[in-house]
């Protein structure tokens, strides 16, 4: 189990479209996914999850990873939230 | 079957009849449902299978959604495989042996009222729509009820709905389609504007349709007198079939006139172009007999897609269509949007009046990037062809001074970087408010041509909202004060020595016809279906001259 912690940097924060990049990217891999910010955790597998994380810009995310494939998600995911999500 | 025939009346648009069968575009209501199920394994089976169904519509969906929709339907996509939206359904079907539709309702319910309640995030509150969304769709597949698909109509199909968008009857196939009839929107509503480029028959404003119509009735849209006939009877069928056929003969007729070019007594040349808005519409022009374009209206380029059209995009837009009519004229109207119309890739902020606001000239004014992209690509479009500029929406010398300042700026960079186009584009401007015609001769110094728009004429002058239902009866194009701005706007191009067309809805009926012949006008402009019509009606007035 790997996890890690991030710093929302795009401006809008965790809406629709980001969250559909987490769960699409999330579901590439075996492993469990989860992402975290205060007491709330989701599953990376539901949008509705993450949407109800009500991540905003500047907030800290924690992200674990479990299982097969760990690292490459990990990566995978960290990539998404360093590059803003492709947001410009 | 009714023994009666079932009438609806509405607006007529345009001299067609069509006889086919309804295909109504509606929401369809929610089917009662039971609470409970008997076999709970059986009934976890149909909710994976509905969602199965939901997706796949979904993924039709998206490969014909315009683009600015596309990101909404791929959330959902999302969304109807959300592990928290099934397994909660799941839950419940498998230990309360509620059924799939009561537990897929309630979750999703559940989830909108969780997402609606987030005050603290509108962008959260306003995914309560998707969710809902997501939910009905899920519990239309269980119901096992279809959505109509636009993009791939039967043959004969007469589509009746609410009201349709751009983007809907863009993606109609032009070749099934027989007649468009809506329960709102007025004469210049986009349905109509649409039906009139088809060629097609349509009815709008048809009060009560949506309640009359079933799918797959047998209907019959008589464009001429405003009428929708539900179930007609026998005789009502032959009396219609009859003046279809008589209809048609007259049309062969006319159609012998596309082709033929009309002269005044005292051989002025009498024009009848074609307003376009893609080169699909240009290609329907030429075969229609079309003797140039006279409004290319450029806004469908830059419609239904999230980011700007490039220079060279609409380079090849432009330059498709001006080769196509070599010698013949091509009068581009610069983006005229704001209004009715927005671009999702733009911030247009909300405006208390839009049609009083920043739209066409002065947006573009505003945003110079944008109208320097579309003046180089038009300009290098000039090339290769008889193409004209024209800005929309000009009220005082001081915003036609400015773009034309721009536009030399264009050609000056254009002939520094050694790429062709004409330097000297003929440019006019669209004579749409009241304060351009009345002030039309000192305009008339400025301006290669003038092109008189007389829809938004009669909805300034009159100060009368063109799709406003209720305003009907006052948006008059032949009310006194709209002519007499017509006839001043057309004498100040005469007294100048400039060209001037029309290239409104008056171009294209037989009453407004009379009217602009009698005030000495030479160019009209109109739908691509429409040519032959008008230079049937031009002609029967030349033998009267």
């Amino acid at each position: 189990m790997i996890s890690k912690t991030l710093v929302i940097t795009n401006q809008i924060g965790f809406h629709a479209r980001p969250a559909a990049l987490l769960v699409e990217t999330a579901k590439k891999y075996l492993c469990t996914a989860t992402i975290s910010k205060g007491e709330g955790t989701a599953d990376m597998h539901s949008m509705v999850e993450i949407l109800r994380l009500k991540a905003k810009l500047g907030d800290e995310v924690t992200v674990t990873m479990d299982g097969d494939g760990e690292e490459e998600a990990m990566n995978a995911v960290v990539e998404l939230i360093h590059a803003k999500f492709g947001e410009e | 079957m009714t023994l009666k025939d079932i009438t609806c009346n509405g607006i007529g648009i345009t001299h067609h009849i069509a006889i086919g069968r309804a295909v109504v575009f509606r929401e369809a209501a929610l089917p009662e449902f039971p609470e409970h199920c008997a076999d709970r394994e059986a009934e976890s089976a149909r909710l994976r299978d509905a969602i199965f169904a939901s997706k796949d519509q979904l993924a039709l969906i998206i490969g014909s959604a315009q683009a600015e929709q596309r990101a909404i339907i791929e959330s959902q996509l999302t969304l109807i495989e959300d592990p928290a939206i099934y397994n909660q359904a799941a839950e419940r079907i498998n230990q309360k042996g509620f059924s799939a539709e009561k537990a897929i309702y309630d979750v999703s319910q559940a989830l909108y009222e969780e997402f609606r309640s987030m005050d603290d995030s509108p962008y959260l509150q306003e995914r309560a729509a998707d969710v809902e969304d997501v939910g009905r769709r899920i519990l239309n597949s269980l119901a096992g009820i279809t959505e109509i698909d636009l993009s791939s109509l039967k043959e004969n199909t007469i589509l009746i709905g609410s009201n349709f968008s751009p983007s809907q009857t863009a993606r109609l196939d032009k070749n099934k389609v027989l007649a468009l009839v809506t329960e709102n929107g007025g004469k210049t509503s986009h349905t109509a504007i649409m039906a009139k480029s088809m060629g097609i028959a349509a009815v709008v404003g048809c009060h009560g349709i949506l309640e009359q119509v079933q799918s797959g009735d047998n209907v019959i849209v008589d464009g001429a007198d405003g009428v929708v006939i539900v179930h007609p009877q026998e005789h009502t069928q032959n009396h219609y079939v009859q003046k279809l056929k008589v209809l048609k003969q007259a049309r062969e007729k006319a159609d012998d006139m596309k082709f033929k070019k009309l002269y005044r007594l005292d051989g002025s040349p009498l024009l009848v172009a074609a307003n376009i808005g893609t080169v699909e519409d240009a290609k329907t022009a030429l075969a229609n007999g079309a003797d140039g374009i006279g409004l290319f209206r450029t806004e469908f380029l830059f419609m239904d897609r999230c980011s700007m059209p490039t220079e060279e995009e609409q380079y090849q837009a432009y330059y498709q269509v001006a080769e196509m009519f070599g010698e013949a004229p091509v009068h581009i109207r610069t983006l005229d949007v704001g209004g009715d119309k927005s671009l999702p890739y733009l911030e247009m902020p909300g405006e208390e009046n839009p049609y009083l606001g920043v739209r066409a000239i002065r947006l573009c004014l505003q945003k110079q990037e944008l109208f320097k992209t579309q003046l180089r690509a038009i300009l290098r479009a000039s090339a290769h062809g008889n193409l004209m500029v024209m800005f929309p929406m000009i009220g005082s010398l001081g915003e036609l001074r400015d773009a034309k300042q721009l536009l030399a700026e264009c050609v000056q960079e254009l002939l520094a970087q050694n790429i062709p186009c004409n330097p000297q584009i003929p440019v006019g401007m669209m004579v749409e408010l009241p304060a351009s015609s009345i002030m039309a001769d000192e305009f008339a110094r400025q301006v290669d041509f003038f092109s008189i728009g007389t829809n938004d004429l009669t909805q300034y002058t009159l100060a009368v909202d063109r799709g406003n239902l209720d305003l009907q009866e006052l948006y008059d194009p032949l009310h006194p004060a709209v002519l007499q701005l017509i006839q001043t706007t057309i004498n100040a191009a005469k007294r100048n020595g400039i060209p001037c067309g029309v290239c409104g809805e008056m171009a294209g009926d037989r009453h407004g016809i009379e009217r602009l012949f009698a005030y000495g006008l030479n160019e009209f402009s109109v739908g691509c279906g429409m040519i032959a019509e008008v230079k049937d009606a031009i002609s029967q007035l030349l033998l009267r001259e």
